[in-house]
């Protein structure tokens, strides 16, 4: 677990330098997602292999919110996917780390995202294709995750996406097919481009209308590993996690505010924000 | 004298999707890696034998295009080559977003035969008759457009587009059509049908049996000289053929049963613009309007598609 929390701070503060150098990008996001990724990741959640990022029989991740790629870049990089020196090139002239992710532009990048919503019917369509390779997995009535030996599918969705209409289509599709080999995972931190979310669309409760759509429901805290881990132990497929996180998490001043969804940082803000995440990593 | 330039005179009608459905007796065989998805029309794409004969790779999507082309780029990511069968009114311009991200920028290796494309839809009017998708695909890069004229060319349309990787925009009338053959489809080549020294006609999809017949008429009643060239392949155009034509001819008709604006007609004169600069040009398509309810040789004829108006701008091209 301090291995994890340690993994954790250096994802934020690789996270921030990159998205200051390619001087633009979506911070906020990208740091209430990571500690997701950092547990799906390097807490024994994912089956894959670095070095053989294609092998067949690993577990396929999809950004569904495409414009969290930094952290995403940045975990693949850590978990040895590519060179971390490559986080410095995010969003530059001829690098592979676009904006947004591009399916197979990178080493573990599985689907093309960017345009919200459609991650989450890519992961439906890659779900179905893996019930047709591996159609031991129909024997499963809405199994644990460890129960499915062959690849699983975890998709990243965010709360903002969920206002697109095509979202609902693929969960419609997810309990018409029984995809009974996919997670999804929301990264709730409240805040879209223009406001807080919750304002600016009343979609809750959340959790009846999952499951309404035949989706196992389960709530985690985002940003605590007991927390997620108790969630991944215990949520039966399809399924979905309600993960509560904190927009700009680790940066105390920038916290839970909406504006920073997209705004590019000043080397003020930066120098700032870095002093507080590197005391942190110091800490340690 | 026979008035014929294809060695047969009266072509059996036939409709264009049996070419589906008969490509899918084939690829149902010989390709485990195809599936089929469609939104609610198994039956109108003539799909539906397929979901009899291989349940397993029918994948129903129901009334959610927008998710069915997202889940055929998911399936294609994991080596599948999904088949998505619809009408053409509902997926480019329902599903512009996904098409541009998955199969555009993700070159998701899917292939979208589109049924009900045109004015001859007929009396569904309108909402049903797709005249702009050709407009919509062709800015997206890298989509490959087939509108093939006959059940048979549908078929090969396919097969072809299955044997190539990357994604494929099928436009497939739904009317009966003649049966004209042979036509050889080459994936990417036009088909030279008739020789021809005064006007280029370069013709593409459902129209081809008008621009035949007006070819003929030109020929026998009022002594001009028209090659007939047919142009399955849209996207990318055979640039060479109409360069080639268009320089012996000096005049080129473009004929399409789509909206002028961003058609093929747009896309052949953007070719003779950056090369020649003296052709005459003219074309016969949809200029600016929108389809409505009728039969569909009422609605060729209404919106000036038809051998006559063909006929017409052959004779204002020489004249």
């Amino acid at each position: 677990m301090q291995e994890l929390k340690r993994l954790a701070k250096r994802t934020r503060l690789l996270i921030l330098e990159s998205l200051f150098q390619a001087g633009s990008g979506h911070l906020a996001g990208s740091l209430s997602l990571s500690d997701i990724l950092v547990t799906l990741y390097f807490g024994g959640i994912l089956r894959y292999l670095p070095k053989n990022p294609w092998w067949e029989r690993r577990d396929r991740l999809i950004l569904s919110p495409g414009h969290t790629a930094p952290a995403l870049y940045t975990v693949l990089a850590l978990a040895g996917f590519f060179e971390i020196s490559m986080l410095k090139s995010l969003r530059k002239l001829g690098s592979p780390l676009e904006g947004h992710p591009i399916a197979r532009s990178l080493p573990g990048v599985e689907a093309t995202t960017g345009s919200l919503g459609q991650g989450i019917g890519v992961a439906c369509g890659i779900a179905k294709a893996l019930l047709l390779k591996y159609p031991e997995v129909a024997n499963f009535k809405n199994p644990k995750l460890k129960e499915i030996k062959s690849p699983r599918v975890f998709c990243i969705i965010s709360d903002g996406e969920l206002q697109e209409g095509s979202v609902w289509e693929a969960f419609m599709f997810s309990k018409t097919h029984q995809l009974n080999n996919i997670l999804f995972i929301l990264d709730k931190n409240d805040i879209q481009n223009s406001g807080y979310t919750s304002a600016i669309s009343k979609m809750e409760p959340l959790e009846k209308k999952f499951m309404a759509f035949g989706l196992d429901c389960r709530f985690a805290n985002g940003h605590n590993f007991e927390s997620l881990f108790h969630a991944f132990e215990n949520i039966r497929l399809p399924g979905i996690i309600i993960a509560k996180t904190t927009a700009c998490k680790g940066i105390g001043f920038l916290e839970n505010k909406y504006e920073w969804h997209a705004k590019p940082l000043t080397e003020e803000i930066f120098l700032k924000a870095k002093e507080e995440l590197s005391k942190a990593i110091a800490d340690d | 004298m026979t008035r014929s330039f294809l060695g047969i005179e009266n072509f059996s009608y036939k409709n264009p999707r049996e070419g589906i459905k008969e490509a899918l007796e084939i690829l149902g065989k010989r390709e485990p890696k195809v599936v089929v998805l469609s939104g609610d029309l198994a039956n109108s794409t003539k799909v539906d034998e397929f979901k009899k004969k291989y349940p397993e790779r029918y994948i129903e999507c129901g009334i959610a295009e927008q998710n069915m082309i997202a889940v055929a780029a998911g399936l294609a990511a994991e080596g599948f080559i999904p088949l998505v069968a619809d009408f053409a009114a509902f997926v480019p311009p329902r599903c512009l977003d996904q098409i541009r991200l998955q199969l555009g920028i993700g070159r998701a290796n899917v292939k979208l035969i589109s049924t009900h494309a045109g004015l001859n839809v007929g009396a569904d009017g309108a909402s049903h008759q797709m005249l702009e998708d050709i407009a919509i695909l062709k800015a997206i890069p890298g989509i490959n457009i087939i509108a093939p004229a006959t059940a048979s060319e549908t078929k090969e349309a396919i097969l072809a587009a299955v044997k190539l990787k990357g994604p494929f925009y099928i436009r497939i009338a739904r009317a009966d059509l003649p049966e004209i053959a042979p036509l050889d489809f080459q994936f990417g080549k036009a088909k030279l049908l008739k020789e021809g020294s005064e006007v280029s006609l370069f013709v593409t999809g459902a129209l081809l049996s008008e621009a035949l017949a007006a070819t003929k008429e030109a020929f026998f009643d009022l002594k001009i000289d028209v090659e007939l060239i047919h142009m399955p392949t849209i996207k990318p155009l055979d640039e060479v053929t109409i360069l080639n034509s268009a320089r012996k001819t000096g005049r080129v008709l473009t004929v399409e049963e789509a909206q002028a604006s961003g058609g093929f007609g747009e896309s052949i004169l953007t070719v003779l613009a950056r090369f020649e600069e003296k052709i005459k040009f003219s074309r016969i398509a949809v200029f600016d309007s929108f389809g409505t309810s009728g039969e569909p040789k009422e609605l060729w004829h209404h919106f000036r598609l038809d051998k006559e108006a063909i006929l017409e701008a052959i004779e204002e091209l020489v004249d």
